[in-house]
C-alpha cells in the first residue's frame, strides 16, 4: 500500500540481477512444475536413486493449485472396502473423448498415495476421537469418508492443509535439488530437432534473471492446466479463481513446440466453472462441495427440499449422504442408470418454483441447523483445510462476526437456474460467455502411452498437465509418473545440447529486456495478454465455423509479428510474465487449429464416430492422426487395463 | 467551505492503482523484516524491501491469489489479507434476523474461536 501510495518513489530490485548469465544443470530427471504432481513425481525419481531437479515458479512449499491446502481426496477405489474396483470404473465407464488409461492409472494409485503422504506425515485420520460415533467416521480406517456414508470412496482430508509442506519436506529430506521461481522456458531435444528426444530445458530466474540449461535424462511436465487463455479483465481478482495464476499453459506450449502429439484441444465452449469472475472459493452460501450438503432456506427462512438422484425427496440430512438403489455409491459415475456424477442436490424443479415466488431470493446456507457434527466437518474440516479458504474464509469471516453455529451465509444472486448445478461460488452463469472451461480433464493435453511418457521419447506428463486434475489424481500420477522417468534416464547418457536450438532461445527469453527503454516498445505483458484473451473471445467461442477460426490465426499471427515484437521487460518479473504470454499465444494457436481439423473430421464420412484425433507440430505445420476408440488397450497394449499397469510397474517391484 | 492544502507535500503524476489496491496489508510496528511472506508469495506479490530489515513491499496486489500463505508465515502477526470489496458478501444472524456484510465498520464481535481439525501451528491467528 505504501509502495503504490508513493509509486514516484521507485523501489530498486531487491536480488542481483545477472541477465544473460548461463547455469548449467546436469541431472537424471528434470521436473518441470513442483505442485502436488511434480512434487511426487520428484519423490518416486528420487527415491530411485536418480538425480533430481525441481522447478517451480514459485516456492515449492506452497506452490500449485494445492499448495495452499485440500480439503478431500477423491475416489480411493483401491482400498479394500471400496464397492467398485478402478478396473470396473474404467471398463464400465464412459471413456469417450477422455484417454483412459491415463485414468486408470491416476485411479489405480490414489490409495497409496494417500499413506504414502501420510507416512510423510500428513494427518488424515480422526486421531483425537473428534467424530467418534458420527456417520462420516469409517470405524475400520478412522477416515473421515466425503459424500458417501454408505462406503469408503472419497476422503475428508483432516489436516489437507499440509499436503505440500509435506512434499516439500520429503523432497529435501530425500534429496532433490529444488529450483524456485525458476521458470521453464523451452524443451531441449536431440540434435534441436522438432519431434525428438527431450534432453533437457531452458529457465529463467524470475529474481536474477539468469538463464538456466537443464541437461536431464528425461523430463516430466507437471505444470498444471492453461489457464487465463480468454480471461483478461481488470474486474478480475485471484480471490475467486481456482487455478494457481502460474498455471498459464507453459508446459502445454513447449511440448507443442517440441513437436508433441497433442490430444483433445478442440473441446472447448462456454461454462460456468472454474472462471475468475466467481466469488470466493467456498466463501458464499452453496450445498454442494466442501459444503456439501449444507441445507440451504429462502430469504424468508423456507427451506429448500433436498432430491436423490432418482427423484425421491430426502427428509434427513443423513440421507442426503447416501446412494439410491441404482447407484453402487452416492456420486458414482456409474451405474445402469447413471452416466453422469449424480449426488443427491435440491430439488430440480427449484428454478420454477423461484419464478412463481414460493421461494424467494437470495437464498441462504443454513449451517446453523445443521447436526453438529455435519457443521464441524464442512467449517472445521473442509473449509478449515481446503487451502484457500483456511485463512480468507475460516479466519477472514470468523474474525468478522460471522458464526457457523448462529449465522447463515447468502448464496449468490443468480438467474434461477444457475442453482440447478452445484458450485454456486462459480456465480452468474450468464456472465462469463464465451470463456471455456479450464477443468476436469476437458482442455486436452499430450497424448501419451502406458508409461505417461508422450510421444516424444524422455517427456512425461503428471497431474493436470496430463489432464488429471484433483489432489488424489495429482499426487497418484506424480508418483507413477516419477518412477516410469526413473527408469527411462536408468537408460539413456546425457545428450549434448544444440547449440543453434539453445542460442535462438536465449535470444527469444532476452529480447524484451534489451529493448526496455526503447521508446518503440511500448506493449507491457498485460496489454499483450489482453490482446490474446479477445482473439480467443472472438474466434473461439461457443460458435465456431472454420473462417472465424482462421481469422484468429490470421490474428494472432498479426500480434506476434506486431505487438509481441514491441514488448518490453524492466525486471525478471515483467519478462517471465512476458514469456507467459508468449506461452498463452502458441496455447491459443492450439485451440484454434485443433478446432479447425476438428469441424473437418466431423465432416469427413471416412472417419469413424469416436476417433481420436491427434494434432502435432512438425516445425512448419500442424499434421493429424488418428487412433481408434481405445487404443490404449489394443497393440501393442495388453489388451487389459491391469495387465498394462502390472507391465509398466514390473520394474518398480524389483 | 474552504480552500485546503493537500495532505501530500507534492501532488503528483502517479500511475493508476491496480485493482484491487490492497490484497494484503504488513503493519511495520509488528513486522521484523525477516521476508518470510515475501519468500513463500507464489505470485512475487510481496516483495522484499530493498532495504535489508524493512517491512516487504506489496508490490503486485492485482496479481494476489490470496491464498494467504503469506499470512500463514509470518510468525510475528503482522500481516492481514483483505477480501476485495466486491466479494466481501452477507451472513444473517438466525436468533435476530440482522444482516451484517463481511468487513463492515460496526460489524458483529468476533464470537468463534476454534481451530481447524489437523491443525498443527502452536499459535493461533484471529
Amino acid at each position: 500500500m505504501e509502495y503504490q501510495a508513493s509509486a514516484e518513489q521507485r523501489l530498486a530490485w531487491p536480488y542481483p540481477v545477472h541477465y544473460g548469465k548461463v547455469n548449467h544443470v546436469y541431472v537424471d530427471v528434470l521436473v518441470v512444475g513442483g505442485g502436488l504432481a511434480g512434487g511426487c513425481a520428484g519423490l518416486a525419481a528420487v527415491r530411485r536413486g536418480c538425480t533430481v531437479a525441481v522447478c517451480d515458479k514459485a516456492p515449492i512449499k506452497r506452490s500449485g493449485c494445492g499448495g495452499a491446502g485440500m480439503d478431500h481426496w477423491n475416489n480411493v477405489l483401491e482400498h479394500e472396502d471400496t464397492p467398485m474396483t478402478p478396473e470396473e470404473n474404467l471398463e464400465k465407464g464412459n471413456t469417450s473423448a477422455r484417454q483412459g488409461h491415463r485414468d486408470y492409472i491416476a485411479l489405480k494409485g490414489t490409495w497409496d498415495a494417500l499413506m504414502e503422504l501420510e507416512k510423510l506425515g500428513l494427518p488424515i485420520r480422526d486421531a483425537d476421537g473428534d467424530f467418534t460415533g458420527t456417520a462420516t467416521l469409517d470405524q475400520k480406517t478412522n477416515l473421515l469418508k466425503a459424500y458417501n456414508y454408505k462406503d469408503l470412496v472419497a476422503v475428508k482430508l483432516r489436516g489437507g492443509q499440509y499436503i505440500k509442506p509435506v512434499i516439500y519436506e520429503g523432497l529435501l529430506r530425500e534429496g532433490a535439488d529444488l529450483y524456485e521461481r525458476v521458470m521453464i522456458t523451452s524443451l531441449l531435444t536431440e540434435g534441436g530437432k522438432v519431434g525428438a528426444r527431450v534432453i533437457g530445458a531452458t529457465g529463467l530466474s524470475m529474481e536474477t534473471g539468469e538463464f538456466y540449461v537443464f541437461h536431464a535424462k528425461s523430463t516430466i511436465l507437471s505444470s498444471g492446466y492453461a489457464c487465463t487463455i480468454w480471461t483478461y479483465s481488470t474486474e478480475i481478482t485471484g480471490n475467486s479463481y481456482r487455478w494457481d495464476p502460474n498455471d498459464i499453459g507453459d508446459g502445454l506450449a513447449m511440448a507443442w513446440k517440441a513437436g508433441a502429439k497433442v490430444f483433445g484441444m478442440d473441446k472447448t465452449g462456454h461454462t460456468k466453472a472454474a472462471h475468475p469472475f466467481a466469488w470466493p472459493r467456498f466463501g458464499v452460501g452453496n450445498p454442494s462441495n466442501t459444503w456439501f450438503p449444507c441445507t440451504i432456506v429462502d430469504n424468508n427462512g423456507k427451506e429448500i427440499p433436498w432430491q436423490d438422484a432418482d427423484g425421491n425427496i430426502l427428509t434427513t440430512v443423513e440421507a442426503r449422504n447416501w446412494p439410491t438403489k441404482h447407484q453402487i455409491y452416492c456420486g458414482s459415475p456409474i451405474s445402469d442408470v447413471y452416466k453422469q456424477i449424480t449426488l443427491p442436490n435440491l430439488i430440480k424443479d427449484l428454478p420454477e418454483r423461484i419464478r412463481s415466488g414460493e421461494y424467494e431470493l437470495p437464498l441462504w446456507a443454513d449451517l446453523a441447523s445443521m447436526p453438529e457434527d455435519e457443521r464441524r466437518s464442512i467449517w472445521g474440516v473442509m473449509i478449515g483445510n481446503e487451502g484457500k479458504s483456511r485463512y480468507t474464509i475460516y479466519d477472514l469471516y470468523t474474525r468478522n462476526g460471522f458464526d457457523p453455529d448462529t449465522d447463515m451465509l447468502m448464496a449468490p444472486i443468480m438467474v434461477p437456474e444457475g442453482y440447478l448445478s452445484g458450485g454456486w461460488f462459480q456465480g452468474e452463469p450468464n456472465a462469463v460467455k464465451p470463456w471455456r472451461s479450464e477443468s476436469f480433464g476437458c482442455q486436452g493435453e499430450p497424448c501419451m502411452d502406458w508409461n505417461l511418457m508422450t510421444t516424444l521419447p524422455g517427456l512425461f506428463v503428471a497431474g493436470a498437465s496430463g489432464g488429471l486434475e484433483g489432489c488424489s489424481y495429482a499426487c497418484s500420477s506424480g508418483f507413477y509418473a516419477g518412477n516410469r522417468a526413473a527408469e527411462f534416464s536408468a537408460e539413456q547418457a546425457q545428450t549434448e545440447i544444440d547449440e543453434a536450438q539453445l542460442q535462438a532461445e536465449y535470444e527469444r527469453v532476452y529480447a524484451p529486456v534489451k529493448r526496455a527503454g526503447d521508446p518503440n516498445a511500448y506493449v507491457s505483458w498485460k496489454e499483450l495478454w489482453g490482446g490474446s484473451a479477445r482473439v480467443m473471445q472472438q474466434c473461439c467461442g461457443d460458435f465456431k465455423t472454420i473462417p472465424v477460426l482462421e481469422h484468429g490465426l490470421k490474428w494472432l499471427d498479426s500480434i506476434k509479428n506486431n505487438e509481441m515484437q514491441w514488448t518490453y521487460a524492466r525486471n525478471p518479473h515483467e519478462l517471465a510474465r512476458l514469456m507467459e504470454d508468449e506461452s498463452r499465444i502458441t496455447v491459443s494457436e492450439m485451440f484454434l487449429s485443433a478446432s479447425i481439423i476438428k469441424i473437418r473430421a466431423d465432416q469427413d464420412a471416412n472417419l469413424a464416430p469416436g476417433t481420436y484425433i491427434f494434432n502435432q507440430f512438425d516445425g512448419k505445420q500442424v499434421v493429424t492422426s488418428y487412433a481408434e476408440p481405445q487404443y490404449w488397450l489394443k497393440p501393442p497394449y495388453a489388451p487389459t487395463y491391469l495387465e498394462n499397469y502390472q507391465n509398466c510397474r514390473a520394474k518398480e517391484a524389483k | 467551505m474552504e480552500a485546503f492544502e493537500s495532505n501530500q507535500e507534492q501532488v503528483y503524476i502517479t500511475p493508476n492503482p491496480t485493482g484491487p489496491t490492497e490484497a494484503v496489508s504488513i503493519d511495520p510496528s509488528i513486522c521484523v523484516g525477516c521476508n518470510a511472506c515475501a519468500n513463500i508469495c507464489r505470485t512475487q506479490t510481496i516483495m522484499p524491501n530493498p532495504v535489508p530489515g524493512k517491512p516487504p513491499v506489496v508490490v503486485f496486489p492485482d496479481e494476489c491469489w490470496y491464498c494467504a500463505c503469506c499470512v500463514e508465515a509470518c510468525r510475528t502477526g503482522a500481516l492481514e489479507m483483505h477480501l476485495p470489496i466486491n466479494q466481501r458478501i452477507f451472513f444473517k444472524r438466525k436468533t435476530t434476523g440482522e444482516i451484517f456484510r463481511l468487513g463492515q465498520g460496526d460489524g458483529p464481535e468476533k464470537t468463534y474461536f476454534k481451530e481447524p481439525y489437523g491443525w498443527l501451528r502452536e499459535e493461533g491467528k484471529g
